[in-house]
């Protein structure tokens, strides 16, 4: 059956029906249904509100579902919100006397609101609009501006709510973009009052310019995650002396303690704390400085910042002195004059054994070989710094790390 | 002019299409989540840190979860993604550390959000 025996008057009032379209009906259906929607289209026609689930149901069978949604749509009154009157015109040219077709507008807030919006909700298995309400004169579901309960939980993006999962008969709008609006209305209710890092950007000096940067000592004391004194100064931490360096280098491991490379192969640390100072303060009050508007916008949204930018100081560096550079020597490699242990034959990097040679030490190392790895400090010209947001930190934000870089 | 982005929906508008544009690319951000949460950071410092960003920056982590999840569904070797994300781990390895930690994530992600939600209820504000 199609919805073309619904006819619709411009002059008539929402939910009236012309008598053809319930002759329709009788003609075209079988005698028990026809007997419930009958019953039913004349409940919508003489009042809607008296509509039951039943009545709906039989509709659907004997209109099909789009009829019947038009149906309830136009039977529905009896606001639970602001009813405002819409006036619509119709399409034909200008100059034409048209009818003034009034268009219902109506919001329900909830499953129950009339018996028709109930109809139609119970048909679809929703029971609970949660922070939506229904717009029939769409129809569609929408966010309620007036919702007040949101939760942290409802920031997440995923399809939770019955509105969002079941669809009602007729329909319109997509559930994706009702779900994405319900984000982003949550956010805003949320994040808004509770400001979390944007507080701490503002507490100093109202945000207009980032906090100064004292010490990368200072930036590792926050105890938020930082080490970069103990990782990439010499003679600091794990990285004590130039050998530590360049074992990372070769074997991308210093003391036990796996430390990985990137493909570069390049280990490199700040020669003094005083070179990790100079730099990260030149990156701040430089780079960082210069595009504040952008950076604490970026720390807002909980993205990290990150600056390549040039060294001010000096840095250590050695990288492995065979290709392919992107990968550690096996430890078959490792220099028996730095563990007995081990059957390695050449020198770490040239001027680190300092014994008696091969002559008098039998796990020297066989000097006429290459080395492990090379020096290359002299082509370190850049440092890599990210600067994380965190509501802990003073101004918002502190350096995550920092290591010269090639 | 006061800095006040969450009490502004256009931010919300550029948080949302970020978002899109990190998941129709997901190797992308995928290596800035990892570099971000991995790199520099003991396996402990690394979920406490993260469990700090899921309670400030949901959007973020939900958007790492997400493009993380994707790289690992797929079938691209993942040696490039652990260096370029200077992740503590190389060649075939790679696969399983990153499947057992992202386990770890996605456990206090949830349970960050149920920990959040939980005192919104009980009047405490969220983050």
């Amino acid at each position: 059956m199609s919805d073309a025996g619904l006819q619709h008057d411009a002059g008539r009032q929402p939910g009236q029906l012309t008598p053809a379209t319930t002759h329709s009906i009788a003609l075209d259906a079988g005698e028990r249904r026809v007997d419930h929607a009958s019953t039913a289209l004349r409940q919508a026609w003489i009042d809607p509100r008296g509509l039951t689930a039943n009545g709906v149901l039989a509709l659907q069978r004997v209109i099909g579902n789009a009829a019947t949604s038009r149906l309830l749509r136009d039977a529905a009154h009896g606001p639970s919100h602001a009813v405002p009157q819409e006036e619509t015109r119709g399409a034909d040219a200008p100059g034409h006397a048209q009818p003034v077709v009034r268009v219902q507008r109506q919001d329900h807030a909830n499953p129950a609101s009339t018996p028709a919006v109930s109809a139609l909700m119970t048909t679809a298995g929703i029971t609970d609009f949660g922070p939506y309400i229904w717009d029939d004169s769409v129809p569609r579901f929408k966010v309620n501006t007036a919702f007040a309960g949101w939760t942290f939980a409802d920031c997440i993006q995923g399809m939770v709510y019955q509105p969002e999962l079941r669809a009602v008969t007729g329909e319109k709008g997509n559930k994706h973009g009702l779900m994405i609006n319900r984000v982003k209305a949550a956010r805003l209710a949320i994040f808004g009052v509770t400001q979390g890092v944007i507080d701490s950007i503002i507490a100093s000096g109202g945000g207009a310019a980032p906090r100064a940067f004292t010490t990368a000592a200072a930036e590792d004391a926050l105890n938020l995650g930082a080490h970069i004194v103990q990782r990439h100064v010499l003679g600091q931490g794990v990285m004590a002396g130039r050998r530590e360096v360049a074992l990372r280098a070769a074997f991308w491991r210093v003391n036990g303690v796996a430390m990985d490379l990137d493909p570069s192969g390049v280990s490199s640390v700040f020669a003094a704390a005083t070179d990790a100072n100079s730099s990260i303060g030149a990156a701040i009050t430089g780079d960082f400085t210069t595009n504040w508007d952008a950076n604490r916008r970026a720390l807002a949204k909980g993205n990290d910042v990150k600056m390549t930018v040039p060294i001010t100081g000096t840095a250590v560096a050695y990288r492995k002195h065979d290709a392919p550079y992107g990968d550690p020597y096996a430890d078959a490699h490792f220099p028996k004059y730095i563990d007995p242990a081990k059957t390695g034959t050449r020198v770490l990097y040239a001027g680190d054994y300092t014994g008696a040679g091969l002559s008098a030490d039998p796990n020297a190392p066989d000097l006429a070989l290459d080395p492990l790895t090379d020096d290359v400090s002299a082509t370190i010209a850049t440092v890599y710094i990210i600067v994380k947001a965190e509501a802990a930190a003073p101004g918002g934000w502190y350096v995550h790390t920092a290591f010269p870089k090639a | 002019m006061s800095f006040d982005p969450y009490n502004d929906p256009s931010f919300w508008q550029e948080v949302q299409a970020e978002s899109e544009s990190r998941r129709a690319h997901p190797r992308i951000f995928a290596a800035e989540a990892l570099e971000s949460i991995f790199a520099d950071a003991s396996d402990e410092e690394a979920l406490g840190a993260w469990r700090r960003r899921v309670a400030r920056f949901p959007w973020w982590a939900e958007d790492a979860l997400y493009c993380i999840d994707a790289v690992l569904a797929g079938d691209e070797p993942l040696d490039d993604l652990a260096a370029e994300a200077r992740l503590p781990v190389r060649s075939q390895a790679v696969r399983d550390w990153l499947a057992a930690r992202v386990r770890s994530l996605h456990a206090a992600f949830d349970e960050v959000v149920r920990e959040q939600s939980s005192r919104a209820d009980a009047g405490q504000g969220s983050p």
